[in-house]
This record gives C-alpha cells, sequence and structure tokens, in this order.
C-alpha cells in the first residue's frame, strides 16, 4: 500500500506492533497506516486483536514491540493523558456525576483552554451531534442513542488526531444502530477528523468505512476499500466472515499466459475465474469464492463458456428471510451451496426440484484451499 | 398479589381462594408480631431510661413520682461529665478523618491493583472488624505498657482508629468495585493524570460512600466504651465517664439525665447527615441504600 510518496503525514502509522499476555500473542506484527480524514475500520471475530490494538493506540497497552506514530511522531510510550487520541467506550464511560455539558467539558478543561474557548468549544461539539439541548442533564436522564452522542462529543471536543471508537454502537438496538451509523459517518465528513473504528459487524464496516483491515488470529488478513475487501477477497476467512459465500473446493486447471485461470468444478465442468489471490498461486487446488447473490437458478443448462459458468444441483431447502430468499442447493461430489434471490414468487422452487445454477465467471475469485495459510 | 381481590361483578370466589386469603392474614399477623416484639426488646429499654430521666424519684423504677428536670439542671454543673464529654468529640473528630484517609487508601489498594499477598493483606486490614473490642482493648493495653507509651486520649484514638477505618475499607472497596473502570480509564484519555482524575471523578463519585462512613466512624468512636476503657489510662471519655458514675448509686439519674440527652443530640445529627445525603444523592438520581448496602 506505501509505493506512492504521501504528501501529508498520516493521521496514524502502526509499524509491525505487537502485543504479546506472557505466551498468548494478542496482535501479530501489525502495520497500517491511516490517512488524515480518513475513516478507518478494524474488523474481526471476538479475541482477533482488534480492540487489543485500539487500546494500544489509545495508550492503555503498552505494545511488546514495534512503533506507533501519531501524526508522524513516535507515541507508543505516552501514557493516554498525552496521547493525541480520543477513545469512546462501548459502555460509553460518560461520568455519572456530571451533566451534559461537564462532561463534554472534561478534555478542555484538562488542557486549560480560556473558559470562553471551552464554552464555545463544548457547544460545537455538542451542536454536532445535536445534543446542545439536552447540555444540562444528567447522562441517567438520557437514552442509550443519546448518550451515545455524548461520548461522541466529549471525543471530537479535543480536536483529536484519531478518534478511537471500541464498537460504540454494539449496545444499541438494530433500528436505532442503523440511524447512528449514518449519522456517525455524516459527522465524521464534516469534521474531518481521522475515525479508527472497531466492530465484529461486517456490515456495519461497509457501511462506514473508507477502508477496512480485517484482522484474524491477531493479523491484518486484509486491508482495502469495502468494494475490494467484499469483491476480492484474499483469504479463505475474508471470504468466508465478510458477507455470505458459497466456497467452493476446486482443482485449478489451466492458468494460460494471460494470467486467466481455469478451474474443474466439481461434476467435472471448467470455469474461468475472475480474479486469483496471492494465496492461492502455485497451488494445484483451490477455493472458489462465489456471493450467493451473483447464483441465478435456471431449469434448462445455460450454454457454457467465457459469459457463464454452471453446475447442475438439487433444492435442498427454501428460506425467506424478507426481502431475499436463500435457497440451500446440493451439487455434484456432495458440494453444497446457496443462492439468494429477491424475486417475489418462489413458489416453484419445490425441494428435489433438479436445475441448474450458473454465474459470470468475472464475478468469482480464488482463495487459498482449506487446511493450508492461516496458522 | 391485588390481583387475586375479587370484583365485585366477578362469581363468587372458589373456597380455595379464601383459604389463602386466611393464611396470608395470619402471616401478616406473625410479621407484625414480630417486628413489634424484636423492636420493644431493642428500644425499649433505652425508651424506659429517657423517661425515667423526668423521673423525681432518685431510683430509676416506678412508681412515677411526677416530673422534673432536676436532673437536668444538676447534669449542666457536672464538670467531670462535660470533660470527658469534650474529649470523646475531640478523639472522633481526629479519628474520624485518620480513618477515611487510611480507608481510602486502602481500598483503592485492595480494589484496583493486583499485587502478591494482596488476599492476605485484604484479610488483615479487615480482621479488626471480627475480633472482640475486649480482645483488642486488651491486647492494645498490653501493647502500649510493652513499648512503654503513657496512656493516654491519644492512645485512645489509636485504637479507635484500628478499629474503626476497616469498616471504611469495606464501604469504599464495595463502591470502587462496582465502579465502570472504563470511567477511569476516560478520565485519562481525556488528558487528566491520576491525581486530576481522583480528583474530578472518583472522589466525587465516592462522596456519598465517604460520607456515610463517616458518620459510623465518627459514632463507633463516640461510644466506644471497651477499647478506650483499656487504653485511656486516667482520663475519661464519655462512656467512662458514665461506667465510672453508675458505681454511685446517687449520681444514677444525673448520668441517666446526661445520656438521654446526648443520644438524643446524636440522634438529631445523624439523622440530619443522613438526610442531607440522601437528598443531594436524589439530585443526582442515586439512591442512599444503594451506597451504603452496596447491592
Amino acid at each position: 500500500m506505501n509505493q506512492s510518496p504521501s504528501e501529508t503525514t498520516p493521521a496514524l502509522e502502526l509499524v509491525e506492533l505487537s502485543k504479546h499476555f506472557g505466551n498468548v500473542v494478542a496482535v501479530d506484527r501489525i502495520s497500517l497506516r491511516v490517512e488524515q480524514g480518513e475513516f478507518f475500520s478494524l474488523l474481526g471475530p471476538s479475541g482477533c486483536g482488534k480492540s487489543t490494538t485500539l487500546r494500544m493506540i489509545a495508550g492503555f497497552e503498552e505494545p511488546t514491540s514495534g512503533r506507533l506514530l501519531l501524526d508522524g511522531q513516535e507515541g507508543s510510550r505516552l501514557p493516554p493523558f498525552k496521547r493525541n487520541t480520543n477513545l469512546v467506550f462501548q459502555s460509553y464511560a460518560l461520568f455519572p456525576h456530571m451533566t451534559v455539558r461537564d462532561n463534554v467539558a472534561y478534555g478542555p478543561r484538562r488542557a486549560r483552554l480560556s473558559r470562553t474557548e471551552v464554552a464555545s468549544r463544548v457547544e460545537d461539539a455538542l451542536r454536532t451531534v445535536r445534543m446542545w439541548e439536552y447540555a444540562d442533564r444528567l447522562p441517567k436522564a438520557l437514552s442509550g442513542g443519546q448518550r451515545q452522542r455524548v461520548a461522541l462529543a466529549r471525543g471530537l471536543v479535543n480536536h483529536p488526531a484519531v478518534l478511537l471508537l471500541d464498537e460504540p454502537l454494539g449496545a444499541l438496538d438494530l433500528k436505532l444502530r442503523r440511524e447512528m451509523q449514518i449519522e456517525l459517518k455524516e459527522i465524521q465528513r464534516r469534521v474531518g477528523i481521522s475515525f479508527v473504528y472497531v466492530t465484529h459487524d461486517q456490515e456495519e464496516a461497509l457501511t462506514l468505512s473508507d477502508r477496512i483491515a480485517v484482522m484474524n488470529g491477531g493479523r491484518v488478513e486484509q486491508l482495502g476499500t469495502p468494494e475490494e475487501i467484499y469483491n476480492r477477497p484474499t483469504t479463505r476467512f475474508c471470504a468466508d466472515f465478510i458477507g455470505e459465500a458459497n466456497l467452493i473446493e476446486v482443482r485449478v486447471g489451466d492458468r494460460s499466459g494471460d494470467g486467466r485461470v481455469s478451474v474443474v468444478l466439481p461434476g467435472g465442468g471448467t470455469a474461468l475465474v475472475g480474479s486469483v489471490s496471492p494465496s492461492s498461486a502455485d497451488s494445484a487446488t483451490a477455493t472458489l469464492v462465489l456471493r450467493p447473490s451473483r447464483v441465478a437458478l435456471d431449469d434448462k443448462e445455460p450454454p457454457h463458456g467465457a459469459e457463464r459458468a454452471a453446475i447442475p444441483v438439487e433444492v435442498r431447502r427454501v428460506i425467506f428471510q424478507g426481502s431475499v430468499v436463500r435457497v440451500d442447493l446440493e451439487g455434484p461430489e456432495g458440494v453444497s451451496l446457496s443462492a439468494s434471490t429477491s424475486e417475489a414468487d418462489t413458489s416453484d422452487l419445490r425441494v428435489g426440484r433438479r436445475m441448474w445454477a450458473h454465474w459470470a465467471p468475472g464475478e468469482t475469485h480464488l482463495v487459498e484451499p482449506t487446511k493450508s495459510g492461516t496458522p | 398479589m391485588r390481583a387475586m381481590k375479587p370484583e365485585r361483578t366477578s362469581p363468587p370466589a372458589p373456597r380455595i381462594y379464601w383459604t389463602l386469603a386466611r393464611r396470608r392474614r395470619t402471616a401478616t399477623a406473625v410479621r407484625v408480631t414480630f417486628l413489634a416484639v424484636m423492636a420493644l426488646l431493642l428500644f425499649g429499654p433505652i425508651v424506659v431510661l429517657a423517661v425515667f430521666s423526668f423521673n423525681r424519684s432518685i431510683v430509676i423504677g416506678f412508681p412515677f413520682r411526677g416530673g422534673t428536670l432536676e436532673w437536668y439542671r444538676a447534669a449542666l454543673g457536672e464538670t467531670a461529665a462535660w470533660d470527658s464529654l469534650r474529649a470523646s468529640l475531640q478523639i472522633a473528630l481526629v479519628v474520624t478523618p485518620m480513618c477515611l484517609l487510611l480507608g481510602l487508601l486502602s481500598a483503592f489498594a485492595l480494589s484496583r491493583f493486583r499485587f502478591r499477598l494482596r488476599g492476605v493483606t485484604g484479610s488483615f486490614i479487615l480482621l479488626p472488624l471480627v475480633i472482640p473490642w475486649l480482645l483488642i482493648g486488651v491486647s492494645g493495653l498490653i501493647f502500649f505498657s510493652l513499648v512503654d507509651v503513657r496512656l493516654s486520649l491519644w492512645t485512645v484514638g489509636v485504637m479507635h482508629v484500628v478499629i474503626a477505618f476497616p469498616l471504611v475499607t469495606a464501604l469504599l472497596s464495595a463502591q470502587l468495585v462496582r465502579l465502570d473502570p472504563h470511567i477511569h480509564e476516560a478520565s485519562l484519555d481525556l488528558g487528566a493524570g491520576e491525581i486530576e482524575t481522583l480528583r474530578h471523578v472518583i472522589i466525587p463519585l465516592l462522596l456519598p460512600t465517604i460520607g456515610a462512613s463517616a458518620v459510623f466512624v465518627f459514632s463507633w468512636s463516640f461510644n466506644n466504651f471497651i477499647v478506650s476503657f483499656f487504653t485511656a489510662g486516667f482520663d475519661n471519655t464519655f462512656p467512662i465517664w458514665v461506667f465510672s458514675s453508675l458505681r454511685r448509686a446517687r449520681d444514677l439519674p444525673v448520668v441517666n439525665a446526661l445520656a438521654t440527652l446526648i443520644s438524643f443530640v446524636q440522634i438529631v445529627v445523624i439523622v440530619g447527615v443522613w438526610q442531607l445525603l440522601k437528598v443531594r444523592l436524589e439530585r443526582r438520581g442515586q439512591d442512599i441504600r444503594d451506597v451504603v448496602a452496596g447491592a
């Protein structure tokens, strides 16, 4: 990612940063940079090291090794109160004995800003999160979403180099979470502060982020824009964790000179693939990643070739999921895959019906086969 | 429960209902009787003494020979009593802040840090709460004579700190454990050092518990007899004065009057402080019972 020389210093740069707890390696030599004004997410399942990474950036954990640069300055040995970062906690951690105003003013007051400066900053921050009317309330008298906004304002008011958010929407219900996602993104764009956002919710990460680092086992599996991560997963883990994916074990056939690769599908058919990740290079078998939303179903065998790839399947289950219907299928050699369709009428999709599942080869990716790669 | 009450329009309640209702009435009667007996045993003697402090007779007992303030007038002239009272107040006023400080520090150590022998240290600090005060008093006496310290109000004060500060430790550490650790971290994150965090966040959040602890420690120290008795030497605290006066029968009504007066003042002060705490807490949306019970 760093071949292009950047004109501006990144807001945050991690270089080979590691954290060991005794024998457990929580974070394993991760390197990444967060640009000024970027919305950056650390995405991964619980225990993948994302929260530990965030706490190292905030200063609550000391890195075992590696470097941490804040606005270009080495910061890994600074205590939390001397860092130009602010953390929004999942539990909000508002001071219960202070009004909303005093909560937000806490940072500026510690920075010994003048009284008028504190007042104007607090007003700005509270207006940004639309909580100015509640300035004199105590946290007890606020709803979860409102507390969330106050916690956000309490961080923003300090104009940090990066604002760190630890699953900040985790305690909200689904509807409110969706609303807050949009608002959060809007606020971030307006204030132009870099956000580092920790979440295990892939949908949230895709919605909010400029770039995402997918973490697993203390390492970064893939780093890229939401489109790159979703459309061109580089590892099996990423493909499986982000969105839904059919993972089909295939034999690698031709690797032609022009870079196009064809694979042998279960049942013997061949198909071209859209892209090949480095993790599957030079191996005889690989995993084909195919999104259920890209799979179409048809009664007749579609014409093979460069445009369509297909395998014969039998319908196993039809599951109504609201806006889409998921169809679980079984193909040759016991391979199972699913297709999702938004078509209203699926009454003719009877269990046991034999059909053809087909897709555009350009929308598939090849990643490493099972039992390889991830140690 | 109230839903069980039959509405006027409903069909006649089945027999089972009446059985349940009778059972409930019996249970209520048992509860009320039990409470009444307990209250009588606990507070009866105190009330009787208070009443007899207004009795004209020198004998504390029936018959009641008419009201008088004679004993109260006599009590005002008892300089020894007032001296001892002043001593008790002085001790309590010195002991209370000492206990709060020690209690705060030890509660912090026990609840915020993980160190070797933490469990042992904790039990050691809380030990005075379970050792009989008689033993503590006697061992204090032996200790001070071993190290050759003359017994005085100072030694009493030291002993009071020993018995009372563990109570503060217990109350405060229960509260500290309940505090969200992220609140402490949030303060550091927002640019406050540890001292500033203590001043602006931790202490204000503990203030109600600190207040409640102060009330307890003050009254423990002020009312303690047995430990003071062994370690006061020739000095008198108020409870010691009361005890020594009991041996002279003709002073008894005076002692009684004075004790009633002091109890009354104590009750008024403690209830007052309690109400003050309660009002302040309610303004912050907290319940005083949480603060003390730690539930």
